[in-house]
């Protein structure tokens, strides 16, 4: 029971954490990473409440599993997205040297 | 409990320094680290398909999607440095959602929820034993419906951003060297994907876990060969369509005989969703894989990855 108590407080953790990633740094790809360690804190909220009853419930598991396929998709696009507008950053630069 | 506590400061620890590195590879390698602690944390709260899902499309999908991305230009962006002046909402609006985290958990009810309760009161009637694939594909089949829409329109996305993809490859293994290894490695990863597949219908497992690793297997094939253009790349294409053609016709008719959409009949139930799962499988393979091998052939343009950083 402690041990679930400690992975909620991992779960806000890791949802601030990955609000400052998004904040402090200014690559794009670190932004990228800090959106899914955003993710993972709500995933771990899910699956610590899922587990706090004795028998685990299921409801939140498949609603995370739909979370984790989501989110890949999202990052794929997001990546796609991140490719196109640095390409286009790169180009700007050159035009200007 | 040492465990647990063991695990959270790793976590902690990786976190900490992804704020602190240059470079975006080990931030890369730091996300794969990120994701396999989570694995372990999964399992230690009793979330095997989580973890499961979470190692296979999580982590290594993911970190294969990342790691492509270090083709691109953003990899030299330069890193601004100063702080921005939104930090301190940030932090205060990072503390307001912890808060409300644990305002959320101190919360909720001990006991299982309503839904959970419903679940396994009425886990007979869906025709499947286990808990977590019953609910993804007969409680809440429309939450899987969309999770397949959502998958094709991030292949539109994707598709629509690399137009004209180059087949310039930056990492090339030598294909004689490869391939005599590749069937080694593909052959047993494809059965061990049907293998997780069956076993979703009794324990752990599922159309998601499986597609994900026939998706891997794919993947691996076009990374390791020089020429892509190869014929199975048409062949599977039609499998591309049919998960959700499948699923909409299991809908339609669940309609006209009960009465209720994605309501599958009740004497052929078990069936069905079987049948589902299989075709759910290969539709969600094709579908990761062409969107990862649009990425992987992406126009990055001229020499993305060979200019030193440029002094900003």
């Amino acid at each position: 029971m402690s041990g679930v108590v400690l992975y909620f407080g991992m779960s806000g953790i890791l949802f601030v954490s990955g609000m400052l990633l998004i904040a402090l740094r200014s690559n794009r790809i670190f932004k990228l990473i800090g959106m899914n360690v955003m993710g993972s804190g709500v995933f771990m909220l899910f699956i610590a409440l899922a587990a706090r009853s004795e028998q685990t419930d299921p409801v939140p598991h498949a609603m995370v599993l739909t979370g984790i396929v989501v989110t890949v998709v999202m990052t794929m696009v997001a990546g796609a997205l991140i490719t196109k507008i640095s390409s286009h950053d790169s180009d700007v630069r050159a035009d200007h040297e | 409990m040492m465990i647990d506590i063991l695990l959270c400061i790793m976590l902690l620890i990786v976190l900490g320094s992804l704020f602190f590195v240059k470079r975006v590879e080990d931030g890369i390698v730091l996300f794969l680290f990120i994701g396999l602690v989570m694995c372990l944390i999964w399992l230690r709260l009793d979330a095997i398909d989580v973890a499961l899902v979470e190692a296979i499309v999580g982590t290594a999908l993911l970190t294969a999607v990342m790691l492509t991305l270090l083709q691109s230009h953003a990899v030299n962006e330069s890193e601004s440095g100063k702080p921005l002046p939104s930090l301190l909402l940030y932090l205060s609006l990072g503390g307001a959602g912890a808060w409300l985290m644990y305002q959320i958990f101190l919360q909720a009810e001990t006991a299982l929820g309503e839904a959970g309760v419903l679940t396994f009161e009425r886990l007979d009637e869906s025709g499947i034993e286990a808990a977590v694939t019953a609910v993804l594909l007969n409680f809440r089949g429309y939450d899987t419906l969309l999770e397949i829409v959502v998958l094709y329109l991030g292949w539109m996305c994707v598709s629509v951003l690399s137009k004209d993809p180059h087949t310039e490859f930056l990492y090339r293994i030598p294909a004689s060297f490869m391939r005599a290894r590749l069937a080694l490695v593909v052959v047993p990863v494809s059965l061990f994907a049907f293998y997780i597949l069956f076993q979703g219908f009794t324990s752990h497992g599922g159309a998601f876990h499986a597609g994900a690793m026939l998706a891997g297997a794919a993947m691996l094939l076009v990374v390791s060969e020089q020429n892509v253009q190869h014929r199975w790349l048409q062949r599977i294409a039609p499998l591309l369509w049919l998960g959700f053609g499948v699923f909409i016709a299991l809908g339609i008719s669940g309609h006209l005989v009960e009465g209720t959409f994605l309501n599958y009949p009740k004497s052929m139930q078990s069936d069905l969703i079987f049948f589902l799962e299989l075709v759910l499988t290969f539709s969600i393979g094709v579908l990761l894989f062409k969107t990862f091998r649009l990425f992987y052939q992406m126009d990055y343009g001229p020499k993305a990855s060979d200019t030193p950083e440029t002094t900003a």
